[in-house]
């Protein structure tokens, strides 16, 4: 297992190599650069070539590229060409905030549309699937950045019940109650983005293993239905829920720039849009290197956890 | 649906249970303003550029003096300044007991410090200005309350340059090079100290309480970042801050319970000709005859009610000068909208049936501006193509005459001295987007700079505007207006609204 496990990391390491280096020439494809976007007409020809050649930007890509690249490896992800702060410092207090928010509206739709998946396969083509069918269709088709502004205009404007944005009340105490207060709208517009996708692969992963053997051969035991989902169907039913998981530690980081912009989280989603928007290119790479190199972490995770639930997977990976 | 109405009803209780008791009845001592984006951690007089960050710079620290719109002094850290009879030497006598926030006394150090620091450090922003031109200013001081700046020729400008400069302590500053990455908490005079910086969240201020002008009323003053313009609006409405910046069609939103205040940061928006096209209109664009021809057909208050609203939120500019600059006259040229006379002036031209490309930054306002010039001159003939452009990839396109288009729009807040717009207008300079060139034109700015007098200054500036308006390859289209809004608890009787930081002195903001 743990060769496995050293072999699949050793393996990624070129993966993400190519990864920055495709995000690189994109950026570099561009025809401006993160110093366009901040100059003023007051500034003098100089003054801008100095800035460039500040941040390097006069060098060729390539050097640019191992620049960045010798950097990283110490250790040093830079600063941001447009404000000058410290990118791992940002990131350092940006990436809890994100999960603060993504972790438990995660939670919370998991437990939703295992739930609501399972009963929807169970009872295939009955009143309850068409109504759980009806409702993951028109939350696919509800854009998220809709759903959030109504709750805004319902909950804080209407009803001054909850406060319209931002994580804390500003100049109060952080107490976990004014927390609860600030997340409950933007936790709500991620459930119902997250839920009905997943409870659509719960459901049809649940029909799947209803026509398996093991099924027919609890009914012929007498098993009842419910013993047969909640104990057997409801086991296999998580080895794709776990593929899911696997995708859920890059979205822990980078998961939520709608939800995130709307109500001001001060998270990473919102600090990335900025950075493409200014080409604040140390920004946008160091991004994509935690979450690509998140991405091939949730897989191996997910991959291990199939070792884990499933006694087949073990055995033919041993 | 009705499962969902269910849902929701369930929830509002859930929360409605939860939320009591939350009422605070203490008494209001903090003023949270909206802004839209974050201003970082990295805060100096330095290298500080963005509208979030200037606006904390102002809050923080103080300049000598303030230039404000129409050539008005309001001092800050010095007492008086005074030029010599031959204009070479200014004489800053400064205020004596202003004490830092941390304590420490301000001097004459500080200012031939700070100074000195903008000239020489190479990440200044400010250093342009400073250079005169390749004739440097030189600062030295004194005596500890007394500095004096000398120039090699007189500049009639050179007041607004020396009053733009935020004055920063150099026992704080003293030995940083880098100020761009500089994360060093600002230490200033200014009417709040600065207490922290959240990240993505919030800028937060506490009222200086030794401060020069008189102790803020207002305890706290926060920064809070809702980049979100929808979701700002709702904060302003709901009352969960005090202050914001909006876009014109937005003020409908507010109800007489908010406090309107549109106020001109002399931000000009204009259409140009581009000089520099490579297109086969290249010389059409040469013929100052097809060149008024648009011009005439342009209906300047249609582009006005289509991307601000009304003249209510926009003045309609007929110079390049705005409202704030010195010498600005209306007695120019003015292009007001005259199809007959469009049409017969494009007769004499080869450009009947023309067709043009207008280029411009993207955003709603140029949008709805383009729209209006594209119906405008069709009504003359002329096919015009639009071409909305990323607005980073259209400022460089402007920077190394790269754009592919005949015509574009573009804004500028510039100086409120007219020598400020020199570099946009005058031959072969970098900035002159237009590529347009003009000896009078040229002539004219050069004579204004090195004249000291100022009835004859204006006599240049007036002349040049004349010669500028008459030669049509530029239109002045808007002059629009930041529109500020405050609860109506908010008393701004005594502040005043300045360009880009919003208030000038933000101590002189208080709640009724």
């Amino acid at each position: 297992m743990f060769k496995y496990i050293v072999k699949r990391i050793l393996s990624s390491i070129p993966i993400i190599l190519i990864i920055t280096i495709i995000a690189f020439t994109l950026i570099q494809l561009a025809p401006y650069d993160a110093i366009d976007t901040i100059i003023k007409p007051t500034m003098s020809q100089e003054q801008i070539d100095a800035l460039k050649a500040a941040h390097g930007l006069d060098k060729p890509a390539i050097v640019q590229y191992f620049y960045w690249l010798k950097n990283v490896m110490q250790g040093d992800l830079g600063n941001s060409i447009v404000h000058g702060s410290n990118i791992a410092q940002s990131l350092a207090e940006r990436i809890p905030n994100t999960i603060a928010l993504v972790l438990p509206a995660f939670m919370i739709s998991f437990v939703i549309s295992v739930i609501l998946g399972l009963l929807a396969g169970a009872n295939k083509g009955k009143r309850i699937d068409r109504f759980v069918e009806g409702l993951c269709s028109i939350g696919i088709s509800i854009p998220t950045f809709w759903i959030a502004i109504l709750l805004i205009i319902f909950f804080a404007s209407t009803l001054k019940l909850l406060p319209t944005n931002g994580m804390y009340t500003i100049g109060g105490s952080k107490s976990f109650y004014d927390f609860l207060l600030h997340a409950i709208m933007p936790w709500t517009t991620l459930v119902i983005g997250l839920t009905p996708e997943m409870i659509k692969y719960v459901r049809s992963s649940t029909i799947g293993q209803l026509n398996e053997d093991y099924v027919l051969v609890q009914r012929a035991y007498g098993a009842s239905n419910f013993k047969i989902i909640s104990v057997h169907v409801f086991k296999n039913v998580l080895i794709p829920i776990v593929t899911i998981f696997g995708t859920l530690l890059p979205m822990l980081v980078t998961g939520a720039f709608v939800t995130e912009s709307i109500f001001s989280w001060p998270g990473v989603g919102k600090y990335f849009l900025d950075a493409v928007k200014q080409f604040d290119y140390p920004i946008i790479m160091a991004v994509l290197l935690i979450s690509s190199a998140l991405v091939i972490i949730g897989n191996l995770i997910a991959d291990i956890l199939y070792c884990v639930i499933d006694p087949r997977i073990r055995e033919m990976k041993s | 649906m009705k499962n969902i109405i269910k849902l929701l009803m369930a929830l509002t209780l859930a929360v409605a249970l939860v939320g009591c008791g939350s009422e605070d009845t203490t008494e209001k001592d903090t003023f949270i303003m909206g802004i839209d984006s974050d201003p970082s951690n990295v805060i100096n007089v330095v290298t500080t550029n963005d509208r979030s960050g200037l606006m904390t710079v102002n809050t923080v620290f103080s300049p000598l003096y303030k230039y404000m719109a129409g050539g008005e002094v309001e001092y800050k850290l010095a007492d008086s300044i005074e030029a010599s009879e031959d204009g070479l030497t200014y004489t800053v006598k400064l205020k004596e007991d202003v004490k830092w926030h941390d304590g420490e006394d301000f001097n004459a150090d500080d200012v031939v410090f700070t100074f000195t620091t903008l000239l020489e450090n190479e990440q200044s922003e400010q250093s342009g200005p400073l250079q005169f031109g390749g004739e440097k200013v030189e600062v030295t001081k004194v005596d500890d309350y007394t500095v004096e700046f000398q120039l090699k020729s007189a500049k009639p400008n050179a007041m607004e340059v020396f009053g733009a400069a935020f004055i920063m302590p150099e026992h704080i500053y003293k030995d940083v090079t880098d100020y761009a990455t500089s994360t060093i908490t600002p230490v200033g005079t200014g009417p709040y100290e600065y207490v922290e910086y959240n990240e993505g969240e919030s800028t937060v201020f506490v009222a200086n309480q030794e401060y020069f002008d008189g102790a803020p009323s207002i305890e706290n003053l926060i920064f809070k970042v809702i980049s979100n313009s929808d979701t700002a609006i709702e904060a302003m409405k709901n009352n969960e801050i005090d202050g914001l910046a909006i876009i014109p069609e937005d003020v409908e939103k507010f109800d007489d319970s908010f406090s309107i205040n549109p106020y001109s940061e002399g931000r000009l928006g204009y259409m140009s000709f581009n000089f520099n096209t490579p297109s086969e209109n290249s010389g059409l664009i040469k013929d100052q005859n097809f060149r008024k021809a648009v011009m005439y057909a342009i209906n300047q208050e249609e582009v006005i009610e289509a991307a601000y609203i009304s003249e209510e939120y926009s003045l309609n500019p007929a110079s390049f000068l705005p409202s704030t600059a010195l010498y600005t006259t209306d007695d120019v040229e003015s292009y007001d909208v005259d199809v007959d006379k469009a049409k017969e002036l494009l007769a004499e031209t080869e450009g009947e049936n023309a067709t043009l490309t207008l280029a411009f930054p993207t955003n709603p306002a140029n949008e709805a501006t383009a729209l209006i010039i594209q119906s405008n001159l069709k009504e003359i003939g002329i096919t015009l193509n639009l071409d909305a452009m990323d607005p980073s990839a259209f400022y460089k396109s402007t920077t190394d005459k790269s754009g592919e288009y005949d015509l574009y729009l573009n804004g500028y807040i510039m100086t409120i001295d007219p020598d400020g717009f020199a570099p946009l207008f005058t031959t072969d300079n970098a900035m002159n987007s237009s590529g347009y060139s003009n000896k009078t034109i040229d002539e004219l700015f050069a004579a204004g700079i090195e004249e000291t007098d100022s009835e004859k200054r204006e006599e240049i500036y007036v002349e040049l505007q004349k010669e500028f308006m008459e030669n049509a390859f530029f239109l002045p289209l808007t002059e629009n207006k930041r529109i500020v809004v405050v609860g109506e608890n908010v008393n701004l009787d005594d502040a005043k609204f300045a360009p880009i930081y919003t208030f000038d002195d933000w101590s002189k903001v208080s709640f009724k």
